[in-house]
């Protein structure tokens, strides 16, 4: 994490010390008076960090054991004793269940009156995905449905947020609060509420395509207008979500870099593209990595609104998990579904994050 | 295990207190296994069935029958599939807090195979069974043991439009393409806008049409022995290419590859289809002035055959049975309702509240077939069973109803879609999960 963009960026040497990497990074460099910064063990030590010779050894020197006082350890001590209850909790409803889904994709199981029994150690769960067209299939749905969707909601989130924060003053307060409806919603009943409108009789969206075009659309009845409605209720709801990180990055961007841009002869485009959305990555970073983590499970809709159909054409993996689980009652191969689907949305978030840092690297230090 | 062991422990003078009562349970050839006494509370969880306040009606009957068993009615997710899976948790994790549940029917093979029910045949007299149709006790069983016993049934059905039929002077159809024939007539009248509504949907109600109509044309889709994929036939091949037909020729909405029995049965009712396919509980609904716009117009016949072949075509075996959870700490209260659940007056109270009884003497009374068209119409229909006698049936199941769905949606052409269903179904046939 700390080999990222600082590291013999020109401009790191105008700027403060680059000990941050990610979000705040790109404010802090764009500011006259960075805030104070740094991780909790330095900020008993501003002499310590003011020190530190600006640029790439900065990065290096958090590396370094930080000389600690006998205060500062005892409250280290007792911050552990505090939050051991709390871990405790964490350990238990958190790691216990990932760990023991692993250890049921990696053994066979028998459901019994008794519980779960795990036995012995196979990867024949994971070689059975892997042989399995079915598997395959939902592994590609879901991440075309994610790429899709997150775009998509992207886009116009940001696009909305840009409106948000025009608007201004009260108007700006009852627009966020209408356009957080939908993602207040229970998922389930949002879902349920298209799957009335898509209703292929009475829905009042396939009367709208009937009075439009003469012949009424099959929502989800057909393979690809079901995939594409499904994405339009998935939009629906996760758009303000994406709306609101923005419009908060975009409220904590300093008015002066616009205002410079302008004065260089700028126009509001190219204010816009080159100065405040690079500066707004942070932020769509944020969006976009929870909207990944949320996309790639995606369970309720299709299984409120397609049931993975037609035919297989929304069966994502999560909803494939559950029936290999729950319907088949296969629980190794199912928690072999979970377990891969979990790592496999983790390596995607960090190739995600790291093409992420990286391209901004270069960028600053093209610049 | 420890349950055993304290059932074991508490054995003695749980025997002792059975023979002092006298009521032993008769003629079994193996003792029946001490299950506790037959009192107590227990906890009944099942989806809501019948008209409402049913499952209630029933309890309070048997416990005025019965006051030293007091009975909880837990009501269960009105989906299939959710309910399969929070029982699973329920159960494997080893909660005893349900007693008894209402199972589908298609779910005790699986269940035997998980030890998600307790096997019934050390706790029950032989001749319990001989209440029950063969065919309906048999699918109760895994390994030569019940799993479950059956509380009400179901079948399948055709409703039509009497006044339509009277209009144009058309015959209740006795095959599909007579079916399909007639509903043309009638749309192309303007009478109707759809011909035909069923359950065409990607779920397990689209393998039930599946099933009953490759059976009324002499087809199937695994083979009796479960060993091997009977998709690729000439019949099934009949079957699915009629179905594709009756959608070409706007015989069935396009949207019935979406139809679960709500869609089907709401459009049914709102007078826009000829003919409907639906579970007994249809001829109720599609007759009741409060939801429905045909009321009084709707006629009941077995379902359709295909040209050539025998008339009537058979209905698809539905319904629920009682089931118990091996962690009960009951069982013996258990086992005391069950019996009268499937006796002769619980049996006659479902029955004259239109749920189909399981229980021969009940379902062929000709009195209580008089006030009910329904009941006369299941005793007479054939019946055809899905394949779920298999523990993998769910994922036979799966390899059905995708494959047809996503033929009928135009996604795959129907050489093609029975080719890659005996693919889905073969890899369960052969034990791989996936």
């Amino acid at each position: 994490m700390s080999d990222t963009p600082p590291e013999g960026t020109p401009s790191a040497a105008a700027g403060p010390p680059g000990e941050d990497d990610g979000h705040t990074l790109a404010y802090g460099r764009s500011r006259h008076h960075p805030p104070p910064r740094g991780g909790p063990a330095e900020v008993g030590q501003p002499a310590e960090a003011a020190g530190q010779p600006p640029g790439g050894p900065g990065g290096r020197s958090r590396l370094r054991p930080p000389q600690r006082s006998v205060l500062e350890r005892r409250f280290a001590r007792l911050g552990w004793a505090f939050a051991l209850p709390g871990l405790f909790v964490v350990l238990a409803v958190t790691l216990f269940p990932i760990v023991f889904s692993v250890a049921m994709s990696l053994s066979d199981v028998d459901v019994s009156a008794g519980g779960f029994s795990l036995s012995g150690f196979t990867t024949g769960h994971y070689g059975l995905l892997l042989g399995s067209e079915r598997w395959r299939h939902a592994l590609v749905f879901t991440v075309l449905y994610t790429i899709g969707t997150v775009v998509a909601e992207l886009i116009l989130g940001t696009l909305i947020a840009l409106v948000l924060e025009r608007l201004g003053g009260v108007g700006r307060s009852w627009m966020m609060a209408l356009l957080l409806l939908p993602w207040a919603m229970i998922t389930v009943v949002s879902a349920q509420l298209w799957a009335y409108m898509y209703n292929g009789v009475y829905g009042i969206l396939t009367a709208a395509s009937e009075s439009v075009t003469g012949e009424p659309v099959q929502f989800l009845g057909t393979r690809f207008p079901a995939i594409i409605s499904m994405a339009v209720a998935d939009v629906w709801k996760t758009t303000p979500f994406v709306a609101i990180i923005v419009l908060a990055g975009l409220m904590m961007l300093p008015t002066d870099v616009t205002e410079a841009a302008r004065v260089d002869g700028a126009g509001a485009w190219t204010a816009f593209w080159r100065v405040r959305l690079p500066l707004l990555r942070p932020a769509l970073t944020i969006a976009v990595l929870f909207r990944i983590l949320q996309a790639f499970g995606i369970f309720d809709l299709p299984f409120v609104l397609t049931g993975g159909g037609p035919g297989d054409a929304t069966e994502s993996l999560a909803l494939l998990g559950w029936h290999v689980m729950f319907t088949n009652l296969d629980f190794g191969p199912g928690a072999a579904v979970a377990a891969s689907t979990a790592a496999l949305v983790l390596v995607g978030c960090l190739l995600f994050l790291r093409a992420f840092r990286s391209q901004v690297g270069e960028e600053e230090a093209g610049t | 295990m420890s349950i055993r062991r304290a059932a074991a422990l508490c054995a003695v003078p749980v025997l002792l207190a059975a023979a002092a009562c006298g009521s032993g349970v008769g003629s079994a050839t193996v003792d029946p296994r001490d299950v506790g006494p037959a009192s107590g509370a227990i906890t009944w969880y099942a989806i809501n069935f019948g008209p409402e306040g049913l499952p209630q009606k029933l309890i309070d009957a048997f416990e005025k029958k019965h006051p030293e068993i007091s009975v909880t009615y837990q009501a269960a997710p009105n989906n299939t599939d959710t309910m399969r899976a929070t029982l699973t948790t329920e159960i494997s994790g080893g909660s005893g807090s349900i007693d008894v549940f209402n199972g589908d029917l298609i779910w005790p093979a699986q269940f035997g195979r998980s030890e998600l029910a307790m096997p019934l045949d050390e706790h029950l007299p032989d001749d319990f069974w001989d209440r029950y149709p063969e065919q309906r006790s048999e699918l109760t069983e895994y390994r030569g043991d019940h799993v479950a016993a059956p509380l009400y049934a179901d079948a399948g059905f055709l409703y039509y439009r009497k006044d339509l039929l009277e209009k144009h002077d058309l015959p209740v159809p006795r095959t599909w393409e007579e079916l399909a024939k007639t509903a043309r007539t009638i749309q192309d009248a303007g009478d109707a806008k759809y011909g035909y509504v069923g359950q065409w949907a990607n779920y397990e109600g689209l393998s039930v049409n599946w099933t009953e109509m490759t059976a009324a044309a002499g087809g199937r889709s695994v083979s009796d022995d479960h060993e091997s994929c009977t998709m690729e036939t000439q019949e099934n091949r009949r079957v699915l290419d009629f179905m594709r037909g009756m959608l070409d020729d706007e015989v069935a909405p396009s949207a019935i590859t979406s139809f679960q029995e709500p869609q089907s049965l709401q459009t049914f009712v709102e007078g826009d289809a000829v003919f409907h396919r639906n579970w007994a509980h249809g001829f109720g609904e599609s007759n009741n002035p409060e939801i429905s716009a045909v009321a009084g117009k709707v006629g009941i016949a077995p379902l359709p055959t295909f040209e050539g072949e025998d008339h009537p075509g058979p209905s698809a075996m539905g319904g629920w049975n009682l089931m118990v959870n091996p962690h009960s700490e009951s069982v013996g209260a258990v086992l005391t309702f069950i019996k009268w659940m499937t006796g002769d007056e619980a049996q006659r109270m479902l029955a004259e509240n239109a749920v189909l009884p399981t229980v021969s003497d009940v379902l062929n009374d000709k009195e209580l077939q008089r006030d009910d068209p329904v009941l006369a119409a299941a005793a007479e229909v054939p019946m055809v069973a899905r394949p779920a006698l298999f523990p993998r049936y769910a994922q036979v199941s799966y390899g059905m109803f995708t494959n047809i769905n996503g033929s009928l949606a135009g996604t795959t052409p129907p050489g093609a879609a029975l080719r890659a269903a005996c693919d889905d179904i073969e890899r369960a046939l052969e034990g791989n999960a996936l």
